[in-house]
């Protein structure tokens, strides 16, 4: 080739001009979370060297005091526990589910969504009516002969167990079908051909190739369990005292807030240190994506006839699906009950306890509390969360995980981190006991799920149309009105669905920045819980979870009528 | 459409264009005459698509000038520029109907209700769409889709039409009788046009001039008749076109395979000295494959009587025209 013209030297390359309006609408949500999640949990730190000069006596006293060693060790072998409980119920799961037929998986799929999407207060209210003393399960167990006096299910490490493990499995059960499903068919039948039993191609073939998504899986469950606080609180024994109840009685009772941030410091590093170990591994995207896995060309399916191993696999799978489920439909029954006592099946049905959830000003107020709490966190995370969302994007790449990393931040710390430095935060501001202060609470709670679910929503938004947008002569506001917003649309329906489903369930935030006169259902229904199960929470259970179909449903019907049209 | 739309010319001068520290556009000048056809022809990192982009102001320029009509568009805003592009995969708006998304560019630019009506129902029988205007692009095929997407360029009475690879999605057919109509809109509307392509057919068929670019330099610009029987370099006699090249005696030449014929050389021609190795019958051509001193050779000649095609593992004799034989300075 020649040269025609005199070669020049390049003039220095300018880095490109992206302008200030990706800053200006990330801006609102980093200025949110610093006020409301980062100085909260900085003000915990500082607190936990000591309120006058800096004292390590706090972390001392941990480490030194047998009680809280105890609890330290105990924390992380239940969330071990737990999670090995969950992984092993969960293959059973995503095996069934990705070997049964397109329809019958959409059932089963709703089993699983089901629990997940029903807040964790309401099951564990349910396992408790199960499990106690004179609950349903025992009381079938002797009526059948098989034990004469009640077992201990509940107020023990049973109880603490079967309730974590139940809200935490789908965790693990949605990315391993993920993972499943991105087995191609082909390999299955390339290991047979070469002479592999059924046990050979489940150890050699789909257990490596599944190990991903369960260790992503396993390693969310676990990083949630060490700073769960309802299921151990409601369900666990002196035994079972986690952290997290740490941190609340020494808040609560022995008013020593100095051990309690100590303690939250260790949570929180714990957390941090899990969260970045997965970011390394797995990325960030893994975390919301259900596993992220690729389907495959001709994903892993039942081929030709299963077999002995593979019937046993399944119907394993079909009774843990069962035991997803139980709670949550066993509610229904107990909340039409006739009887003032827990008794299964009812001796008759009546909607009296409805009648009675719908007479009591307690219950009435709780509800309008909760109402007026999403008023606020709803509309502000989604204006937030949407607005992050389209900045973060147009972010220069270098840039953007770190924004994305401080944005989900909040979904990843313990709840009870952000309560109790926000109590402390706000109590000396006189702003407590407001529904609309626990709203503006929540928001830093919500509006990571609106920023997930919008970025999503954008990354299937083609770029060039709005290029074609501009390029026809629209402004920038135009083409965000015209052409963005109605792509988006659905992504932002849908985080705003979440963002209420998470402020109307949230317990622990209310705890702490409630009082009797401001509480939340959830609240209110915490304090039921603890204090004794009448048949009343039975009914608010049956209603949270009618209203959470309900809103479930309505998402769906919007996506797919979006989809359609 | 009845409105005199007769496409701008455009100029560019000195542009530079870096991501990074690697240029992508190395310097390039470029005059687009009005009304002409102008094809951007490379391989794909060549800068064919940069430049289009940097034109129609979705990238900015390190250094550079960009004119249309004399009027310097460097600071013009993407929405002011007036420029139609059509987009590789079109960017139909996939919520908006056929006819919403062809009156898209006219609403925003503030047109009475009439003429936007006007216009667009002229648009849509241009690219013969009248019947499809209430459906949405998804559910249009690809070749209904691609003149959805030119008549929204269209529409606007572009100064200048860019065209990134429009055709690239369709199918062989269909992408030949496209070919044809927008030869045909182009003669009867007088726009300007910029293609990027990077196939050379496509670049033969429809350009009235054809640049290829390499390496973000212009390496030739000619009408296609120059480039295929003058190319500037042997980079550009391979690119467009087959090309045998040859290490003789006397330095490298190159002869195209139609000017390679089987049989001695007489007065005015050069000869070379082959083994046919395989001899394939195309129907009315006849493809010769040989191995000649630089290498593999191609002749392509009109097919005769089965009996007069050489033997397979035969050494014989090519010739071509001296005339016809392309050589360069050694670079």
């Amino acid at each position: 080739m020649t040269a025609t013209r005199p070669l020049r030297t390049p003039p220095p390359a300018r880095p490109a001009r992206t302008g200030l309006l990706p800053w200006g609408l990330s801006a609102p949500l980093v200025v949110l979370l610093a006020v409301l999640f980062i100085w909260p949990v900085l003000l915990l730190m500082g607190l936990s060297f000591g309120e006058d000069g800096f004292t390590l006596e706090h972390y001392r006293r941990l480490l030194e005091v047998p009680l809280y060693r105890r609890v330290l060790g105990n924390t992380f072998l239940i969330a071990a526990m737990v999670t090995v409980l969950c992984v092993a119920f969960s293959y059973p799961v995503a095996y069934l589910l990705a070997t049964v037929g397109e329809r019958t998986r959409k059932i089963l799929f709703v089993m699983v969504l089901l629990p997940f999407w029903t807040s964790a207060l309401v099951r564990t209210a349910a396992w408790i009516v199960i499990l106690q003393r004179n609950g349903i399960l025992n009381s079938v167990l002797q009526s059948s002969g098989l034990t004469d006096d009640p077992i201990a299910f509940v107020y023990n490490l049973s109880g603490v167990l079967i309730g974590m493990t139940h809200v935490l499995m789908p965790f693990v059960v949605l990315p391993l079908y993920a993972a499943f499903r991105a087995i191609d068919a082909s390999l299955v039948l390339a290991a047979q051909s070469l002479g592999a039993s059924a046990l050979s191609v489940a150890r050699r073939v789909i257990l490596p190739l599944t190990a991903p998504g369960v260790i992503a899986g396993a390693t969310i469950v676990f990083m949630n369990a060490i700073g769960y606080y309802i299921t151990p609180a409601l369900m666990g024994g002196p035994g079972q005292t986690l952290i997290s109840m740490l941190i609340t009685q020494n808040i609560n009772v022995d008013l020593n807030w100095g051990l309690a941030a100590a303690l939250s410091v260790v949570l929180l590093v714990s957390t941090l240190v899990i969260f970045a170990a997965f970011q390394r591994a797995f990325g960030l995207d893994r975390l919301f994506a259900g596993g992220g896995g690729r389907g495959a060309a001709q994903p892993f399916g039942l081929q030709g006839r299963r077999s002995g191993g593979g019937w046993i696999a399944a119907a394993v799978g079909l009774v843990v699906l069962a035991l997803l489920v139980a709670p949550i439909v066993l509610v229904f029954p107990m909340a039409a009950s006739n009887s003032p006592y827990l008794q299964f099946p009812p001796p008759s049905y009546s909607l009296r306890w409805f009648a009675n959830f719908f007479d009591d000003p307690k219950w009435i107020r709780s509800i309008w509390n909760s109402l007026k709490a999403a008023s606020v966190a709803v509309p502000l995370s989604v204006a937030i969360g949407t607005a992050a969302a389209i900045g973060t994007s147009r972010l220069p790449a270098r840039l953007r995980p770190w924004m994305e990393t401080i944005f989900v931040l909040p979904m990843v710390v313990p709840v009870i981190l952000l309560g109790v430095g926000l109590y402390y935060m706000l109590s000396p501001l006189g702003v407590l006991g407001s529904p609309y202060t626990l709203g503006l609470a929540q928001t830093a709670l919500c509006a990571p799920y609106v920023f997930i679910t919008v970025r999503a929503a954008l990354k299937g938004f083609d770029p060039s149309l709005e290029l074609a947008a501009m390029n026809l002569g629209a402004g920038w506001g135009t083409m965000f009105r015209r052409i963005m917003l109605p792509a988006i649309a659905p992504g932002i329906a849908a985080g705003a669905i979440f963002a209420f489903i998470q402020s109307f369930d949230d317990v622990v935030l209310a705890l702490f920045l409630t009082n009797v006169r401001s509480r939340t259902l959830p609240r209110a229904m915490y304090e039921g819980v603890a204090h004794e199960i009448d048949p009343t929470i039975n009914a608010a259970s049956a209603l949270i979870i009618l209203f959470t179909i309900l809103v479930l449903a309505l998402n769906l019907i919007f996506t797919r009528r979006t989809r359609n049209a | 459409m009845p409105d005199a739309l007769i496409g701008k010319a455009v100029s560019i001068r000195g542009l530079w264009k870096s991501y990074g520290p690697q240029p992508v556009l190395h310097g390039l000048d470029l005059d687009v005459a009005a009304g002409e056809f102008c094809t951007l022809l490379g391989a794909s990192g060549s800068g064919k698509t940069t430049m289009l982009k940097v034109i129609a102001g979705f990238e900015t320029t390190d250094d550079g000038a960009i004119a249309i009509d004399g009027r310097d568009i460097a600071r013009v805003p993407v929405a002011k520029r007036n420029i139609g592009m059509v987009f590789q995969n079109y960017a139909l708006f996939p919520h908006m109907s056929v006819r919403r998304n062809v009156s898209f560019g006219l609403e925003m630019r503030g047109l009475p209700k009439d003429e936007i009506t006007r216009r667009t129902g002229q648009a849509l029988e241009l690219v013969e769409l009248g019947p499809f205007a209430e459906r949405l692009p998804g559910a249009l095929s690809g070749g209904q889709q691609q003149r959805v997407a030119l008549a929204r360029a269209l529409v606007i009475n572009p100064d200048i039409l860019l065209m990134d690879e429009p055709l690239g999605a369709l199918d062989k057919n269909l992408r030949q009788s496209i070919q044809l109509q927008l030869k045909a809109l182009h003669r009867e509307l007088g726009v300007t046009i910029l293609y990027v392509t990077h196939d050379q057919e496509e670049a033969l068929h429809l350009s009235d001039r054809i640049v290829v670019m390499d390496k973000g330099r212009i390496a030739q610009n000619g009408t296609p008749e120059e480039l295929y029987n003058a190319p500037a370099s042997p980079f550009v006699a391979g690119f467009l076109g087959e090309c045998n090249f040859v290490d003789g005696p006397a330095g490298p030449w190159a002869v195209r395979p139609e000017k390679l014929r089987p049989g001695p050389a007489g007065a005015g021609q050069r000869e070379i000295q082959a083994e046919v190795e395989t001899v394939i019958f195309l129907g009315a051509a006849t493809k010769i494959v040989a191995r000649g001193p630089g290498g593999q050779i191609t002749s392509v000649v009109t097919s005769g009587p089965a009996a007069a095609r050489p033997e397979i593992g035969s050494r014989i004799a090519f010739h071509a025209d001296e005339a016809d034989i392309l050589t360069w300075p050694a670079a």
